[in-house]
């Protein structure tokens, strides 16, 4: 078995430890002898839509994310067909923002995203700066819980079509308001969690494996793993203090 | 007359607060004296700073501050000047202000030729509203720390708004890094009649160890006309040749050199627009520590430092603990060097590769001065010790995250050791190391911290 990745412009998003995720998905396919390409997707690389099983985009600075917004609208149609073929995307903070409706900024125009989440976010007038603990039903008969680090000053709302990956426990998720972190459309995922996410939540790195394979092979099991490391990084970053 | 006098009772009250931390051995005693003598005379760092007879020199930046304060330091002594420096990395208001009153009589003289101060990026402006320097040098700006200050862009912002604070007679002095896009963008909106921008920067690095192509973290810098640079050459991090298609590039620099670098050590040589040319010997480790000492070259050859002065500073630098400094402890060598972003952990991992007899101890905190965020060390590159098949010992607030990060890495999982609590970790890490090996001490800034008390305390 083999999973393609697209990593989309590392040189342009990959604040705050983003390859993490990269490096925890690659590992965890190749200890269990799942093969495993990464493909790093820059500017004005055409996006083949058949070809990739996941697609990771991390956070940026504005100019950057300004960046990646307008080659978004270049490469939309091939991504919008990714996800409706079942293709898994994971987007982390920025990134996140990018493939909800828009985001929009104190000053400035809208950055238009690529609607494959049923979310918008508006500039907010606080950074969200600490730890975070996420209550989450989608790992059923796993661990409950997801954990990581948020930093933004977006505030994201969530529309009907899309859900949250979980609820807040610690911290402030999408807008500190209604206590709910990230999003889940059918295979496309959004957090705000770095800290780097997938490394010490395992459970949920597994899970996007699955749906990875999924595409091309039906539903797998996977072998287990000695995670006494990450379920240790697991839990001193569960519950910490904000 | 009233106003001097609370100066004096303030300076009493201070220094014997100080005198009695340090007897009690509770701490490095540089915070709370500082934060008291604010209260007591909030104009006492004005007061007493105004009497520096020559140049007040501040050096900020993300890395490699306190050693390139640190070793102008050594250069100024040399030159037989009477100088305060905030020698220990104590950066912010409260640490500069007890650094002046040490160097204080208590008739509130403090009859100096020179200050030498690193500053921390953040606290820069509000420095200035105290005293006006005469030189400002900029080391560079990694991405480090951002769940503080936000980001990179914003720190330059910060320290131009610090620069327009300033008012000296002759135009402020501004030594850059202009291998560094950010740094050398410092400063462009202000007029040569306000402001004097001194470049420096290398022509070309050669490693005596001629290393394979090692994947380094990068920021992706963009242009003022918003595009990215790209790059001719690349000497770590963004640190190099760059250009934009509008026409913006790297600076010519007034001072520049070449670099050899050796294992534990390195020298540059040094060329100015004025026809100089001379070389130094640097006895610290990495390519980083080179760019440390040209930078405090530079701003030497601008306070007018005979050459002579400069090298031999420079080469009798003592280090400042935890800044490359080599230790024999219990009979063992131990070398400490601060970790706290990845692009200077990964150059500081560089040289830890490079030594087969080294074994590593890592301690990683997450205390607000660490960055309560870890996700950086995934973008370190842990990956260079993928072949290191020794024990490693690993601790601090965040030892778990770090030892997930060395197993990601490659290392085998039974190689490493997680202990929380420093001092006992650091014993055994210690006790694992045989006669003819080194101990490799790799801290965040609270953990180094603690490993000072433990130091205060005879290693026990």
């Amino acid at each position: 078995m083999k999973i393609n990745i697209a990593y989309l412009y590392p040189l342009l998003l990959n604040i705050y430890g983003d390859r993490g995720n990269i490096i925890a998905f690659t590992h965890r396919c190749l200890w269990r002898g799942i093969q495993v390409e990464a493909h790093e997707i820059n500017l004005g690389d055409k996006i083949d839509p058949e070809k990739y099983d996941f697609y990771f985009i991390g956070g940026g600075q504005d100019q950057q994310q300004i960046a990646v917004s307008e080659e978004f609208q270049k490469q939309k149609q091939f991504l919008v067909e990714a996800a409706e073929t079942k293709a898994v995307f994971l987007s982390i903070c920025g990134g996140y923002q990018l493939l909800g409706h828009y985001y929009k900024p104190h000053q400035g125009d809208e950055l238009k995203g690529i609607s494959i989440l049923d979310a918008y976010t508006v500039a907010g007038h606080n950074r969200f700066i600490g730890n975070v603990t996420v209550e989450t039903n989608l790992l059923a008969g796993n661990v409950n819980t997801l954990t990581g680090f948020e930093n933004h000053s977006g505030l994201t709302y969530l529309e009907q079509g899309t859900e949250a990956i979980g609820r807040i426990i610690v911290g402030n998720g999408n807008n500190g308001k209604d206590k709910t972190e990230g999003a889940r459309k059918n295979n496309v995922f959004g957090a705000y969690l770095h800290g780097s996410f997938l490394p010490k939540n395992p459970h949920f790195t597994d899970y996007l494996i699955k749906l990875s394979l999924e595409r091309n092979y039906g539903q797998q099991e996977l072998p287990c793993l000695d995670d006494k490391f990450e379920w240790a990084a697991h839990n001193k970053a569960v519950k910490r203090k904000y | 007359m009233i106003k001097n006098l609370l100066h004096k009772i303030t300076i009493c009250v201070v220094k014997s607060l100080s005198w009695a931390i340090k007897a009690l051995k509770t701490g490095s005693g540089t915070n709370l004296p500082g934060k008291i003598a604010r209260k007591l005379s909030p104009d006492i760092l004005s007061f007493l700073v105004k009497q520096t007879k020559k140049e007040i020199i501040t050096i900020t930046g993300t890395n490699g501050k306190t050693t390139t304060a640190g070793l102008l330091a050594s250069v100024f002594r040399e030159d037989g000047r009477k100088i305060v420096h905030n020698s220990r990395g104590a950066n912010m208001l409260t640490g500069i202000t007890a650094t002046a009153i040490e160097n204080s009589s208590i008739k509130a003289d403090m009859t100096s030729d020179n200050c030498i101060f690193e500053i921390d990026e953040a606290y820069l402006n509000l420095a200035f509203n105290e005293f006006n320097p005469h030189i400002i040098a900029v080391t560079n700006l990694f991405r480090d720390q951002l769940d503080r200050y936000g980001e990179l862009n914003a720190t330059a912002k910060k320290i131009e708004s610090a620069i327009a604070k300033t008012s000296v007679i002759e135009p402020l002095k501004l030594i850059l890094n202009a291998d560094d896009p950010l740094v050398s963008m410092i400063g462009n909106n202000f007029s040569d009649a306000d402001l004097n921008k001194i470049f420096y920067g290398f022509e070309e690095i050669i490693h005596q160890n001629s290393e394979e192509k090692i994947y380094s973290p990068q920021e992706s810098i963009n242009c003022k006309c918003g595009k990215p640079f790209s790059y001719l050459k690349i000497f770590y991090g963004h640190l190099g040749y760059y250009e934009c298609s509008c026409g913006v590039k790297r600076p010519a620099t007034k001072v520049f050199a070449k670099a050899y670098i050796g294992v534990n050590s390195s020298n540059i040589l040094v060329k100015t627009l004025d026809n100089q040319e001379f070389t130094v010997n640097i006895n610290l480790p990495g390519l980083y520590n080179c760019y440390n000492a040209l930078s405090a070259v530079t701003a030497a050859l601008e306070a007018e430092i005979s050459i002579k002065n400069i090298q031999k500073g420079i080469e009798n630098y003592a280090t400042t603990f935890g800044r490359s400094e080599t230790l024999k402890i219990k009979g063992k060598d131990v070398i400490i060097q601060l970790i706290k972003n990845p692009i200077g952990a990964t150059e500081v991992l560089k040289t830890v590769k490079n030594d087969d007899k080294g074994k590593l101890f890592i301690v990683i905190n997450d205390n607000y001065a660490d960055g309560r965020d870890v996700s950086w060390l995934w973008d370190a590159n842990f990956e260079l010790l993928a072949n290191y098949n020794k024990p490693a010992v690993i601790s601090g607030t965040r030892a778990a995250d770090m030892a997930l990060r060395l197993k990601y890495a490659g290392l085998d999982s039974k190689n490493l050791i997680v202990s929380e609590n420093i001092k006992s970790a650091f014993l055994e890490a210690l006790g694992n190391v045989n006669a003819d090996e080194k101990l490799y001490v790799l801290p965040t800034y609270t953990a180094l911290l603690e490993l000072e008390k433990i130091k205060k305390n005879n290693w026990q």
